[in-house]
């Protein structure tokens, strides 16, 4: 929608959009061409992927954050699509559009996103909403399940980060296959399980465990007191043994065209056959809530973030597994290697940590997850993250397992972190033509064309109503030549 | 541009009611010619004019600049309100108007209780080649609601009259609106998710920024209206407590009064003489306290000998300043610094 911003009707921009001009384009081209250099230097080739594609796409396994955030909308042939709100699922789509060519593939990217973002209502109006268009520079390394490709994805970020002028680039790397794992060893339904995944980063934070077993009770996942099961689960068993008995019957269909009494009372069934293997839930949230509180800080009681050494955060989880009875689990081993691979990569160790409690805001990532973190004075900002998403490929038709990882960086941040210190590419030299008088336009057109097969760069300005000393301000340190008569006169002609 | 306050209320239903009464319970009442007639004013306050429109184009009118304020239903503010647009939430609860949005399923549907439930379902239509149909008057809260409890897989169907039909009919699969006791979902054979509200409403009063800076006139009019409304909506919640209390002096039974300061009123007692014929020294109390409070104050009175106790309502209660006109010019001002620095 486009918005009408005063009362004479001028069109204002579309909230959330915003225009990149001068100083900053040019920080932000250089700031491209810096990330994709690094990226080339790995063997990463260039793509960019349509700015629409089917809504489909990006509802497979991207999860309810990003799918609230579409900016979806009807084709004029009816079709559902989607401006892109990340650039991932459309990379993945390629790569499976093109199976003969050999894998691993590597691909980078350098792209507008669409997210959509509302103002939160109790906010007052303001000229700036929330950004809706973000340029996101990124890598996917689609085929490879070697740890040494985890390591070197982190390295890739962590390089990108620091050649863009931003004092300290630190990684916080965290694993959502760790927590599946984990939650694979109790007994519980597929339901708690995503429901425990989803709450990592709440059982974090202080308090946070009481506000999810709260939750977890509301939505029926754990027994309430004087219930032998959960209020839903018990209601289901209940109303199968009374249907059996004939002591109920389903409602009337009339109500509802569209389910047959046979489908829900297969629900039902699924439903009391899910209680029955939820018993575990209880002691899964009690481990889950102290995992999510390790990471390299606290482990070292109060250490400096120079100090925090990942292997500590690992240590402290494999005791806690093993005190719960749980052995040796295959992902903790993997993220051990992974630390290893990316330092060996080039990321200095003391700027790696690891925080059990990290959880990704996509739902398709699968193994390890990473955060890219600048730090410039006492500003620290979240400049992007990735990790490792195995399932994308299979959940977007691939007829095999193909496993895949990446990242993606906010390039705006990167910008604003990087500020005018960072060394974009000189300007160009301008040379303005202005006439003296109104018959000059000729002589000055004459002139332009000279000067430019002269190599010079050479705005003209036809009319000498316009301030030509002005507009040479708005092109750095452009001179100005006036031109009249036959003469050319100028500060530097 | 007019420096008259334009306040628009709905013309229907429960919430044009409700701010009929507030405004007339405010010492504002609303003169209004006939019925028919969708201009109005108050003339305890000479400057607003009321216009009468419907509530779902209250926020729109307020939106792009032809109401100053307005008075809506958060649901249908949240639904229709111009993400750009210049409007604010000037007081966010009238205290009247509660509602809910909820998603609804036929009652039929005896395996699916909480939303849990219907994103499996919706998964499971998906696979079977359709989409979970979903019959609303709030596409948009109700598409965000849904996605971010992870129901990805659905079709909006857009309904202007009674939604409750539509899975019957078989037009929709289910149903989200708004219900305040669930009686007439139940009546037409649906039932709320357990967890299925979507967003909890109530009457509020929004206004547009940029009008309401326009004129000084405006917020003048504005601070008069909100000061009657929030003294008003604060009043409901004390009561005024006159005892006659026989002592020795006005300060000694205030002394014993503020032993329980809790039990004083809001800044203490008012005690006064009374002039009485039997030469005994009566003094009257008074106490200004929560309406939870008022046994405990007149146990307290009793305690202290307090006879003829009078428990009455309050009309307004007046602060030293008038919390939402604050809370309103404070938020003005941010806009307009932020419209500066853009």
């Amino acid at each position: 929608m486009v918005s009408i911003n005063d009362r004479n009707g001028k069109i204002g921009r579309a909230p959330g959009f915003e225009d990149r001009a001068g100083r900053y384009f040019e920080r932000v081209e250089a700031l491209m061409n810096v990330a994709r250099d690094v990226l080339y230097a790995r063997g990463y080739q260039p793509i960019e992927t349509p700015l629409i594609e089917q809504t489909e796409l990006f509802l497979r396994r991207s999860g309810g954050l990003l799918s609230s955030q579409l900016f979806d909308f009807s084709a004029p042939d009816g079709s559902e699509v989607s401006l892109r709100p990340e650039l991932t699922a459309p990379v993945v789509r390629h790569v499976l559009e093109q199976p003969t060519l050999p894998m691993p593939r590597r691909l980078q990217y350098g792209s507008p996103i669409f997210r959509y973002a509302e103002r939160p209502y109790d906010e007052p109006p303001s000229s700036v909403p929330n950004k809706r268009q973000f340029i996101q520079v990124g890598a996917e390394l689609v085929g490879d399940a070697h740890c040494f490709a985890d390591g070197e994805t982190i390295a890739s970020a962590y390089e990108l980060g620091r050649a863009s002028n931003i004092d300290q680039v630190s990684i916080r790397i965290g694993h959502v296959g760790l927590i599946r794992e984990v939650l694979g060893c109790f007994e519980l339904s597929e339901r708690s399980r995503v429901f425990l995944a989803n709450n990592v980063t709440r059982l974090a934070e202080p308090d946070g465990a009481t506000a999810v077993v709260d939750e977890a009770k509301r939505l029926g996942l754990i027994p309430t007191e004087g219930r032998q099961g959960s209020q839903t689960q018990a209601s289901a068993a209940d109303l199968l043994s009374r249907l059996a008995t004939g002591s109920v019957r389903l409602p009337g269909s009339s109500d509802s065209v569209t389910r047959r009494a046979e489908d829900i009372v297969d629900g039902l069934r699924r439903k009391v056959a899910w209680d029955a293997n939820n018993a575990d839930f209880s002691s899964a949230l009690n481990l889950m809530a102290k995992l999510a509180k390790i990471d390299s800080f606290g482990v070292g009681n109060g250490k400096s973030m120079r100090q925090a050494i990942p292997v500590d955060a690992v240590g402290a989880a494999r005791s806690l597994l093993k005190e719960h009875g749980l052995g040796e689990l295959e992902s903790l081993d993997k993220l051990m290697s992974i630390i290893d691979a990316a330092v060996s990569n080039g990321v200095t160790d003391s700027d790696i940590s690891v925080d059990f409690g990290l959880s990704a805001s996509i739902a398709y990532y699968s193994g390890m997850i990473f955060e890219v973190r600048g730090h410039v004075g006492g500003t620290v900002k979240v400049l992007g993250g990735g990790g490792r998403y195995d399932g994308l490929a299979s959940a977007l038709g691939s007829p095999t397992e193909l496993p895949a990882l990446g990242f993606a960086l906010n390039l705006d941040i990167i910008a604003e972190l990087a500020g005018d210190g960072f060394s974009c590419e000189p300007r160009r030299q301008y040379v303005v033509l202005s006439p003296t008088n109104n018959k000059a336009a000729k002589e000055v057109a004459a002139t332009a064309s000279r000067l430019r097969n002269e190599g010079k760069n050479v705005v003209s300005l036809f009319d000498p109503k316009y301030d030509a000393e002005a507009v040479a301000r708005t092109m750095g340190d452009a001179s100005v030549v006036k031109v009249g008569g036959t003469d050319v006169e100028g500060n530097d002609g | 541009m007019t420096d008259r306050l334009r306040l628009a209320i709905p013309s229907t239903g429960a919430l044009e009611q409700g701010a009929v009464r507030l405004l007339a319970d405010s010492d504002a009442a609303v003169s209004r010619v006939n019925s028919r007639r969708y201009t109005a004013e108050i003339p305890a306050i000479p400057g607003i004019e009321v216009i009468y429109q419907r509530q779902s184009d209250i926020t729109t009118i307020v939106d792009s600049g032809n109401a100053d304020l307005g008075i809506v239903g958060l649901d249908r503010y949240l639904e229709a309100r111009l993400e750009d647009g210049d409007s604010l939430v000037v007081a966010p609860d009238l205290e009247y108007g509660q509602s809910r949005l909820v998603i609804a399923v036929p009652d039929s549907w005896l395996d699916i209780t909480s939303m849990y439930d219907l994103s499996d379902l919706s998964l499971e239509f998906h696979e079977r080649g359709h989409d979970l149909r979903v019959a609303t008057k709030y596409p948009r809260l109700v598409k965000r609601f849904l996605n971010l409890r992870g129901i990805n897989y659905f079709s909006m169907v857009a309904i202007n009259g009674a939604l409750e039909a539509a899975p019957r009919i078989g037009y929709a699969d289910i149903i989200a609106d708004i219900s305040d006791t669930g009686n007439t979902l139940r009546e037409n054979n649906l039932r709320p998710l357990t967890d299925g509200v979507a967003i909890e409403s109530q009457a509020i009063m929004i206004g547009n920024a940029k009008l309401l800076t326009s004129a000084d006139s405006k917020l003048k009019l504005t601070r008069q209206l909100l000061e009657r409304i929030e003294a008003r909506l604060r009043s409901r919640f004390y009561r005024r407590v006159t005892a006659n209390v026989k002592g020795k002096s006005e300060g000694e039974i205030a002394e014993l009064i503020l032993a329980s300061p809790e039990l004083s009123g809001m800044r203490g007692p008012t005690v006064s003489k009374v002039f009485t014929t039997d030469g005994n020294q009566w003094f009257s109390v008074q106490i200004v306290t929560r309406k939870s409070d008022v046994m405990r104050v007149v146990d307290h009175l009793r305690s202290l000998g307090g006879t003829g106790t009078a428990v009455t309502d309050l009309q307004f209660l007046y602060r030293q300043e008038c919390e939402l006109f604050r809370s309103l010019v404070d938020r003005l001002d941010q806009s307009a610094k932020a419209a500066t620095e853009c």
